[in-house]
């Protein structure tokens, strides 16, 4: 008892205590004293100088998931899986437009590609303006999204997409010629004798043959796209004027048209305008 | 008073058939879109119009443009008044 009262003589001298509380702690006994004793240091330390020390304990922590409340960001996760959910089903729905028959697009193509195949082929059927827009244009032949689209697998493939290509591959230093479709539409066609000189006229100015500039020396193969109207097929007549031979690529070859696609080659190639224009 | 055109105003344009080589001859002015010229020979030759393509020595026309701004290029390919457009038909295969 006198112990006591002496440490708490000596605490009271410090901190100033009042008599009232003294008599407190005497009657609450040993317990009630000692956890006036850790209150009394806490509030001291608050109003201490120095800066309280940042520890483990203290430190502001990110709280751990159980902790968390399922309910602080659930818009922002709504809107972030509904974005998912519907970049998906667009990127499903493209796929689903590209695939022709059994053939489906692979997944590995990357979304550029997907982008611009979507852009080219995928668009509203019942805008008049989305099929008019140029998407190729070399200055001297132009391709709208309408025959753009005949580069799609099952649809028949136009003239002018060949005529583009023929286009690009033109290169003034090249020793082979891509000719257009004009050539074998112009030969094909039955020419009177008088006429020919006009008809070889009007090939060499359709075919732009003037760009070639009678180089027919340091030519070594000419290719030749040629039709078959009846079937509706394309094939390439090339000439190969090194070896001084013709041969006749055809993806869909057919033994009932053989003749026909033979004679048409003769006709295009022996006629007079292929030997005038140079 | 003549209130006739006068052909500063006006351009003589022939349009051949590549199907039949059978020539139309047209008077536009030079201010018109060529569309309404392609049009107008559609109507009267009976085709459709998307499956032709018109051609100036071998280059495609564009259907926007007028008379007055082919001529500007027609100076630099070298061509004069009352020369002619060919009027081809697309072929499509497979």
């Amino acid at each position: 008892m006198f112990t006591i009262s002496k440490g708490f003589a000596v605490i009271s001298a410090t901190k100033n205590l009042h008599l009232p509380y003294i008599k407190d702690i005497f009657a609450s006994g040993r317990t009630r004293f000692l956890e006036w004793v850790v209150s009394e240091n806490q509030n001291c330390s608050s109003t201490s100088i120095r800066d309280p020390t940042v520890t483990r304990a203290t430190a502001n922590r990110k709280l751990g998931p159980h902790k968390r409340t399922p309910y602080e960001d659930i818009n922002a996760l709504k809107a972030k899986a509904n974005a998912k959910t519907r970049q998906v089903i667009a990127h499903e729905r493209i796929m689903k437009r590209l695939s022709v028959g059994l053939f489906r697009m692979s997944n590995n193509i990357s979304e550029d590609d997907r982008d611009l195949l979507s852009f080219a082929f995928c668009c509203n059927p019942l805008d008049p303006k989305a099929w008019g827009e140029l998407l190729v244009d070399t200055g001297v032949v132009a391709i709208d999204r309408h025959h753009f689209g005949s580069l799609a697998p099952g649809s028949p493939l136009f003239d002018d997409v060949i005529n583009v290509m023929t286009e690009y591959l033109y290169d003034t230093t090249s020793t082979k010629w891509f000719l257009p479709t004009y050539f074998w539409s112009e030969g094909a066609k039955f020419v009177r004798p008088s006429n020919r000189m006009t008809s070889c006229a009007r090939t060499h100015k359709l075919c732009r043959l003037v760009r070639f500039n009678g180089r027919l020396k340091d030519c070594m193969q000419i290719y030749i796209p040629m039709h078959n109207d009846v079937i509706g097929h394309w094939y390439l007549l090339v000439c190969d004027i090194f070896h001084k031979k013709a041969e006749i690529w055809d993806s869909l070859p057919d033994v009932h048209h053989n003749k026909k696609c033979e004679n048409d080659c003769h006709i295009s190639v022996s006629g007079e305008a292929f030997v005038q224009c140079y | 008073m003549s209130r006739g055109r006068s052909d500063e105003d006006t351009v003589k344009l022939k349009v051949q058939y590549n199907k039949d080589g059978v020539q139309t001859f047209f008077r536009v002015k030079r201010s018109i879109k060529l569309q309404k010229l392609m049009e107008a020979f559609c109507k009267k030759r009976s085709l459709d119009p998307k499956s032709m393509q018109f051609t100036f020595d071998g280059v495609g026309l564009e259907k926007n443009k007028t008379p007055e701004e082919l001529l500007l290029n027609f100076v630099q390919l070298g061509m004069e008044d009352g020369d002619e457009i060919d009027a081809l038909e697309l072929v499509d295969g497979a």
